[in-house]
């Protein structure tokens, strides 16, 4: 009882952020949403009995892992739809074309993390964001919002603490250099 | 600190102020699938040691039986190793006395060809 109890507060905690990092990754307020989710109760489900200290780690790799398998789905999905539209009669590229575009458009306005937007500074940021390659993306959220060590963010990554080095620099060079050009920072 | 450090931390400040500005029916998901989260890992908790109490329970209710039957199991196991111990004792003890009045040929016994004399025996 006690653990569910500190596993309710430790979710309070961080569910925010959470569904800011899914919706980053994915760019889809439902699809983040459901992420969150799956991520909670499967933390739950497994998990409960662990020690709280573990909590944070275990969330971010059962975070990491769903936003990665929804990536997967996608790109089975997208495979299957594009297969599926050579051989639909009556379409041709520029249909495809518009199709893409409205979609990209709706997805925009949509989008949690657009419609919340109340600044300049944070839709600037959260598209530089979105520009990194999931890998930096995932580095940098996990190294400075979460605040894990680079020993905790290679565990979590399933890489070396070496390549959690240079994705987090080169994430930081990124932003910086998108930053820059757009006015952001001065140096 | 340096510099990537200094930026980093300026971009985390930007994000975190952003957190209150998640709509309210974000919001409201959220908390709905953590309190089925918790809800779960409490159900899961529960189910876990009442299962653990219904097989205690189930094993003191039955203490006697499962006693009486382990007591069956060795006395029949007694009695069958003490059958099959008298068994050799009277076998060894009819092979001594063929042996001794001469009804059982000493050679034949010992070289193997028992199945012949008794076959010449019959015969």
């Amino acid at each position: 009882m006690g653990n569910t109890h500190t596993l309710e507060q430790f979710l309070a905690e961080v569910e925010r952020r959470a569904y800011r990092q899914a919706a980053f990754a994915v760019r889809d307020d439902q699809a983040a949403l459901d992420i969150v989710q799956d991520a909670m109760m499967k933390l739950a489900e497994k998990y409960n009995n662990r020690p709280p200290a573990e909590f944070p780690m275990l969330f971010q790799r059962i975070l990491q892992n769903t936003i990665r398998d929804y990536y997967r789905r996608q790109k089975v999905r997208n495979y299957w739809v594009t297969a599926l539209s050579f051989m639909t009669p009556g379409r041709n590229a520029e249909d495809d074309e518009e199709v893409l575009e409205y979609d990209q458009v709706a997805d925009e306005k949509n989008s949690p993390v657009n419609s919340l937007i109340t600044g300049k500074n944070f839709a600037l940021i959260e598209s530089a964001i979105e520009k990194l390659s999931a890998r930096q993306r995932e580095a940098f959220l996990l190294r400075y919002w979460e605040e894990m060590d680079i020993a905790e963010t290679a565990q979590v990554m399933g890489c070396s603490e070496g390549s959690v080095k240079t994705h987090c620099s080169r994430a930081v060079q990124a932003l910086a250099a998108m930053l820059k050009e757009k006015g952001m920072t001065d140096g | 600190m340096d510099n990537q450090d200094i930026l980093a931390k300026k971009i985390i400040a930007e994000l975190d102020a952003d957190l209150s500005t998640i709509p309210a029916d974000a919001l409201q998901q959220l908390r709905v699938a953590r309190e089925r989260a918790c809800l779960h890992a409490r159900q899961h908790t529960h189910t876990g040691v009442g299962h653990s109490m219904v097989l205690m329970d189930k094993l003191r209710q039955h203490r006697m039986g499962l006693l009486g039957m382990a007591l069956i199991m060795v006395l029949f196991s007694s009695l069958v190793m003490w059958q099959s111990n008298s068994m050799t004792d009277e076998d060894t003890a009819s092979i001594d006395t063929g042996l001794l009045t001469g009804d059982l040929p000493v050679n034949a016994y010992l070289d193997g060809h028992l199945s012949k004399w008794v076959n010449n025996d019959i015969e």
